[in-house]
């Protein structure tokens, strides 16, 4: 199989997906984002959990932000940070679902010829 | 769900057939042909000429019914597609896309390249299914991680 670089589908005006995906490289940013999952939280109820200071989860939240994956916003003297479902739920799905689909059509595409050929021979699809 | 949303995307699947550009074109521009390999559909129709509809329904396992309406922009006999099709889900459009499918002769074979552009509307989707999406995104980003990605991965 040819590689499908997540570089092709810019999900246009948005975070690249490699943005995405290193953002969540992190086991740290990824806790944080199974909280977020839950619901929007403030920064010093994300970090409670998590062995680090306050400045240290305020870094990886930045991480986070500029992946587009969690926007925070400032309510009164508290920041609250939510998850930008349509990140990850809508263009991720989105992109994935389309392609497995046309990934599972075109191998049957293959089967499909190859069933049509008597020839025995090997069959290579890459 | 009151928020409308668009999302663009764009992404290309490729494949390399045992065959020669004329039976992989065949594959595409006949319905029996197309109906073997396309997936499973309760009902599909094809006129593939330019300017050509197809139609497509296929009823999910949750009782809802997907339809996909397509229309043959261009076509170039052993070498290019390009149709626009609009997907939708009951009542509801979820997405509009062109899909252009290039073949090129690579000795005996045929390299296939599928690419696709569209915009996703709305997140058509409850609630708890996204939140189901999202879990099942982030494992599957995990597994990815931990079967062999790149340093960062841990």
């Amino acid at each position: 199989m040819l590689n499908y670089l997540p570089a092709a589908p810019g999900v246009a005006g948005g975070p690249p997906v490699e943005a995405i995906f290193q953002a969540l490289s992190d086991p740290t940013r990824r806790a944080i984002v199974d909280r977020l999952i839950g619901g929007p939280a403030s920064v010093s109820e994300l970090a409670e959990p998590l062995p680090m200071s306050l400045p240290a989860v305020v870094q990886h939240l930045h991480v986070l932000e500029r992946s587009g994956l969690v926007s925070s916003q400032k309510v009164g003297r508290v920041r609250s940070c939510r998850l930008e479902p349509a990140v990850l739920s809508g263009a991720e799905r989105w992109i994935t679902e389309r392609r497995e689909a046309w990934e599972q059509r075109l191998d049957r595409l293959g089967d499909y010829l190859d069933a049509q050929t008597d020839e025995s021979g090997a069959t290579k699809r890459s | 769900m009151s928020d409308r949303s668009t999302t663009h995307a764009t992404f290309t699947v490729e494949r390399t057939y045992d065959a020669t550009p004329a039976r992989v074109f065949a594959a595409w521009a006949d319905q029996q042909a197309k109906a073997q390999w396309f997936g499973p559909g309760d009902g599909h129709t094809l006129d593939f000429r330019e300017g050509g509809r197809e139609h497509l329904t296929v009823r999910a396992g949750d009782g809802s019914v997907y339809t996909v309406e397509s229309r043959y922009h261009d076509i170039v006999p052993n070498e290019r597609i390009v149709h626009s099709y609009e997907m939708h889900r009951d009542a509801d459009r979820i997405s509009v896309s062109v899909a252009t499918v290039e073949l090129r002769p690579d000795g005996e074979r045929t390299q296939l390249r599928m690419t696709e552009q569209g915009v996703f509307l709305d997140g058509h989707d409850d609630p708890q299914a996204r939140e189901r999406g999202t879990r099942e995104f982030l494992e599957a980003l995990g597994r990815a991680l931990a079967a062999g990605a790149p340093d960062e991965a841990r």
